[in-house]
């Protein structure tokens, strides 16, 4: 038995002094000279007074040590989880945004690569009022690339589990049942060619700009998955795109009823057929992970 | 089983390939913990592939051991379920905190040196050990501030803890030395303070200097020369130990990693 988890009395220099390093790691690092310069003037009076000065700089000064490290550390994480979005719109600024969102969203998680979970919902939320850092790149642009890197990256941490394989008692439910999309495959759409600039990273781990690419004539529809071998990705032709959509919003019946009814004439001429293969092919590439009445 | 002059690498990303189709001849790889705890994904399942034909260490950085939060159960029992996974010898983590206030810094953040601080670590670590049903080397801080609250040298705080709690050492060889520039004191003084007996492994890396002029640990580069004389230090005085290179950043390909590693075997001699 390992016995009780200890309650002791935490020394009392110990949360205090935690509580104000917590305040001078947190302190944004300060941009005015466009670098990123530790920023030691919000540093507690307490803190900086028990610090020993050395023949390498005071002790406030190695606490900016601490501060720049931190945020680079941040930085770094953030550039790796999302690289295109911060090759497209530069280090630096990609930097002065993800600054500006860990001071909302301070990384709370084990794994450091989790900070950027809570980042495409933040930027859906404020990207309308934020400074623009001279970003170039149009919002709708970011937003885009944003969600292509979090597809990829989601669907890379996603936990593995069992490809729906349906019994005859789901079988003969499925008509009323919502589809369950595995946490390993994303839908992505995107009016750039981001999905291709994304996989060209895979073997480029540069710090390079990315030029925006120019806007495609009409939009393109993937499937970002995880396979044996890596991420893989899969264009689908905007209905069955939409089909897969629907599939995870209504049941199964009233899905492909809801597509039909947004179809050509033209194009209902050979739906169910085409319906049959895509659903064959997203059983075939564990699109599914489960279905819900 | 990790023989006692083994020699280890710690796992990265990069290497995973190399390393399950060449089997290159490494005694023992180590896993960062942190980025392992959930199962069924890429890593892990990298991480099992290795460990079939490697024996595995885990070494951790959220235990925030020093931290004034409570230690945090849920993270114990993912830490507990991935020793019993790779079914490690020893799992290690740091002296030091990490998170305040429910954040997680990501970085290993110093305190001072004080009985009363020493108490608390020693409560915390045996708890620690006991709960994942094995033993809890911790590792040594590079640090680059010094509390004027201190009132005992690191090495005797780190000791203190060790030894009055029962768990091991995880020597860092190069957080030593860094932090001995880094404040002024004998790198050989520390190393005088460790009993040998209770090594259950030590670390090596490189470092580099901050525009500051602080020593900054960032493995990211060879171990520099001071490092190697001071591990030669060590391994005269209380050798053998297992030996691991820690690179993190700017990571070179297996073979030089590996070239750097048995630079360890030259120092030895």
């Amino acid at each position: 038995m390992s016995g009780p988890s200890p309650r002791l009395q935490v020394p009392r220099e110990l949360s205090a002094l935690q509580q104000d390093f917590t305040t001078v790691l947190r302190t944004p690092l300060d941009t005015r000279t466009k670098t990123f310069l530790p920023d030691l003037r919000r540093c507690p009076e307490a803190l900086s007074t028990s610090l020993v000065d050395g023949t390498r700089g005071t002790g406030v000064e190695r606490l900016g040590v601490y501060q720049r490290q931190y945020w680079l550390r941040l930085f770094t994480v953030m550039q790796g989880e999302l690289p295109l979005s911060a090759r497209l719109i530069g280090l630096y600024r990609f930097n002065q945004l993800v600054q500006l969102y860990l001071g909302d969203c301070a990384p709370r998680d084990h794994d450091v690569g989790d900070i950027a979970d809570r980042f495409p919902a933040w930027l859906d939320a404020h990207n309308a009022a934020l400074p623009r850092f001279e970003i170039r790149v149009p919002k709708a642009a970011l937003q885009q690339a944003v969600a292509v890197d979090d597809a990829w990256r989601q669907v890379w941490t996603a936990q593995r589990v069992p490809s729906f394989a349906p019994n005859a008692d789901d079988a003969a439910r499925l008509s009323r049942s919502r589809l369950i999309a595995a946490p390993t495959c994303r839908l992505v759409d995107t009016d750039w060619p981001f999905v291709e600039e994304r996989r060209a990273l895979m073997t480029d781990a540069s710090a390079e700009h990315i030029t925006l690419p120019s806007r495609l004539g009409r939009a393109r529809h993937w499937l970002i998955l995880r396979t044996e071998g890596g991420i893989g990705q899969l264009r689908l032709s905007p209905r069955q795109s939409q089909l897969y959509r629907l599939c995870t919003q209504l049941p199964l019946e009233q899905a492909v009823t809801r597509l039909s009814e947004q179809c050509s004439r033209q194009e209902r001429k050979d739906l169910a057929t085409q319906v049959q293969a895509w659903f064959a092919q997203s059983m075939a590439l564990g699109l599914w992970a489960g279905a819900e009445s | 089983m990790i023989a006692r002059d083994a020699l280890g690498v710690g796992l990265r990303i990069p290497h995973y390939e190399h390393v399950l189709h060449v089997k290159p001849v490494v005694d023992y790889f180590e896993l960062l913990s942190d980025n392992y705890l959930r199962a069924n994904t890429p890593p892990r399942d990298y991480a099992e592939r290795v460990a079939a034909h490697y024996p595995m260490v885990l070494h951790g950085v959220g235990l925030n051991l020093l931290g004034h939060e409570p230690i945090d159960e849920a993270y114990l029992d993912a830490i507990k379920a991935l020793a019993d996974v790779f079914d490690v010898p020893f799992v290690s983590d740091h002296l030091c905190w990490s998170r305040a206030q429910a954040m997680n810094h990501h970085d290993l953040l110093p305190t001072p040196f004080t009985e009363a601080i020493a108490d608390y670590a020693i409560e915390r670590a045996a708890y620690v050990q006991r709960r994942l049903g094995r033993p809890l080397a911790l590792e040594n801080l590079s640090s680059y501030v010094a509390f004027r609250q201190s009132t005992m040298p690191e090495w005797d705080f780190y000791t203190s803890v060790v030894e009055r709690a029962g768990v091991s050492f995880m020597l860092d060889i190069n957080n030593i030395y860094v932090s001995s520039r880094n404040h002024d004191f004998d790198p050989r003084r520390y190393v005088d303070a460790i009993d040998f007996s209770r090594v259950a492994q030590t670390h090596l890396a490189g470092h580099q200097v901050s525009t500051e002029g602080v020593i900054v640990d960032t493995h990211d580069r060879p171990v520099v020369e001071p490092v190697w004389e001071l591990y030669a230090y060590a391994w005269k005085q209380g050798g053998p130990f297992p030996t691991l290179l820690e690179w993190d950043d700017a990571i070179p390909t297996f073979d030089v990693m590996l070239a750097e590693l048995h630079k360890a075997k030259a120092v030895r001699s």
